[in-house]
């Protein structure tokens, strides 16, 4: 673990982090120590877009369908795409 | 969407074989020269695997959402895949902007396929959902509803799943056609039927499918030679004495068969544990209950190229040993070649040590190592050198093994059963419904 510029804290070999991928994406998901609270923290290596989730939102998650991640995937390597 | 159907004809010479064999294979000949060559090869593509209900996979090779595997219909590659909803479907492995493959990984999970080209990405019903720059390229012209990617018909049983490249084809349940009744031995030993063990074995073999098909269709004829040491070492519990007692069933004009092998004074389901015999007492039928519980070997084909056995086979030879079943599937790449896929499925219901013992059995016995599997692909290989050569395709095979047989009219399963095990009959009807196939244009 190793404090950051902007406060956080988050470590390269804690057991907080693991690699979620197949064929088509890999992704890297880490828990994201704040001064007061904790996120989720998901990043793309490849595309370079990283995305820090609170437990709301990713609660929010939770009511999604497949439908929800078919839309984002209308431009399938991000805005712009 | 429009497809553009390419439809091969035959040549003269190869049509008045097919032709010829409509009265020669019920008489017991069969032309060597099906076994090995390059137009029926080529023909076999459209007529047999085009039109047939091909096996994909078993339905524990994908047992979760996104679960998805690649396997092929003819020279077609196939994601087998359950969407989200759980739902077996089957695509054409093909994007539909310039024909990338789209999957790559032999097996997988995933909601959406995104192609490696130019990004086309579609969920794993098929639909198109992403196009990248839709807007700028395509000024949002591009129907995403017309180009999902190809689905192929799929349907199942007892944990099986076969695909069909012909929308006119009937329904699988009649292209088995009673074959069912035989194919619950493998496939029902308890209320949850069967599952894999691990992936499947594959290699490439010099062979022709057709004469692995037949093999399985009920050919002990050859064990007790092939496979002489097997008797002599005790392997398994049979010996060339009583070998070819049992029966042979094949279901007419349907190509599917079976042979069943009885080994006289064998204990009731020998060689499968207690708690399987048990749950089989209630999946099974009495009469097949009184059937199965006699066979020592079920040895079988689904037209045109899945074969299945069921053979007690002990680790330690002269001891009882177990149970295994191997499903494999003969698929042809070439003239004389196929690549080999073999699967060990255990009952899913069973205890761990049996299904661990099981598949040690079946490693040693079959599988690109195993003691069997050599002695027969060693055979294979040689027949289907030989049979391309230039004097040796205007011959016939005999196939008049068992020609004055009769059927036992009180056998109480579907199909044609004509005792003993070891006879020629499944295999006329085998050829008989090839050639009916190969002639329909
Ligand atoms: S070939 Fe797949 S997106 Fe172009
Ligand atoms: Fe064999």
């Amino acid at each position: 673990m190793g404090d950051r510029q902007d406060g956080t804290r988050a470590g390269r070999n804690s057991q907080d982090e693991f690699v979620i991928a197949n064929e088509f994406a890999t992704v890297i998901v880490r828990k994201v120590h704040t001064r007061n609270g904790v996120r989720l923290e998901i990043a793309s290596p490849k595309l370079g877009h990283s995305i820090r989730l609170d437990p709301l939102e990713l609660e929010s998650l939770t009511w999604q369908t497949t439908e929800t991640f078919s839309r984002f995937l209308e431009t399938p390597f991000g805005p712009g795409s | 969407m429009q497809v553009l159907k390419g439809r091969r004809q035959p040549s003269p010479e190869v049509r008045s074989m097919l032709e010829a064999m409509v009265d020669m294979v019920p008489q017991g000949r069969v032309p060597a020269r099906i076994f090995n060559d390059p137009e029926v090869f080529e023909l076999e593509q459209e007529r047999i695997f085009g039109r047939c209900w091909v096996f994909l996979a078993h339905e524990s090779e994908i047992p979760s959402p996104g679960d998805y595997v690649l396997r092929y219909i003819a020279n077609n590659s196939i994601i087998v895949v359950r969407d989200e909803e759980g739902k077996v479907r089957a695509h054409l492995n093909m994007c539909r902007h310039r024909g990338n493959q789209v999957c790559k990984a032999e097996m997988g999970n995933a909601s959406h396929f995104r192609c490696s080209y130019h990004g086309w990405t579609y969920k794993n019903t098929g639909e198109l959902i992403g196009v990248p720059y839709w807007n700028e390229v395509y000024h949002r012209r591009l129907d995403k509803a017309e180009w999902a990617l190809v689905p192929v018909r799929v349907e199942t049983y007892n944990g099986l799943i076969f695909g069909n490249l012909d929308p006119d084809a009937p329904s699988l349940e009649e292209y088995l056609g009673g074959f069912q009744w035989y194919l619950d031995f493998y496939l029902k030993p308890g209320p949850n039927g069967t599952e894999v063990y691990g992936t499947p074995d594959k290699w490439v073999a010099d062979t022709d499918w057709k004469i692995c098909a037949e093999n399985f269709a009920g050919d002990g004829y050859h064990t007790p030679v092939a496979h002489a040491f097997g008797f002599e070492l005790g392997y398994f519990p049979s010996s060339a004495r009583t070998h070819f007692e049992g029966v042979a069933v094949h279901i007419p004009g349907k190509g599917h068969a079976i042979g069943l092998g009885r080994t006289p004074g064998m204990p009731p389901f020998f060689g499968f544990p207690p708690e399987v015999v048990e749950a089989m007492q209630q999946t099974l039928t009495p009469e097949q209950v009184q059937v199965f519980s006699q066979v020592r070997t079920a040895v079988c084909t689904v037209f045109p190229n899945l074969s299945i056995l069921l053979q007690p086979f002990s680790r330690i030879p002269g001891q009882p040993g177990v149970r295994f079943v191997t499903m494999r599937l003969w698929h042809p790449i070439g003239p004389g070649r196929i690549q080999m896929w073999s699967w060990c499925i255990v009952p899913k219901d069973a205890p761990q040590w049996y299904k661990d013992e099981s598949y040690l059995a079946y490693t040693l016995a079959f599988g690109a190592a195993g003691m069997f599997e050599q002695d027969d692909f060693e055979n294979w290989t040689n027949l289907t050198r030989q049979v391309k050569s230039t004097l040796a395709r205007d011959l016939v095979f005999p196939y008049e093994m068992g020609m004055d047989l009769e059927p036992d009219p009180t056998f109480p399963g579907p199909g044609v059963a004509v005792p003993p095990y070891v006879h020629e009959t499944n295999f006329r009807n085998m050829w008989s419904t090839w050639a009916k196939y190969m002639l329909r244009d």
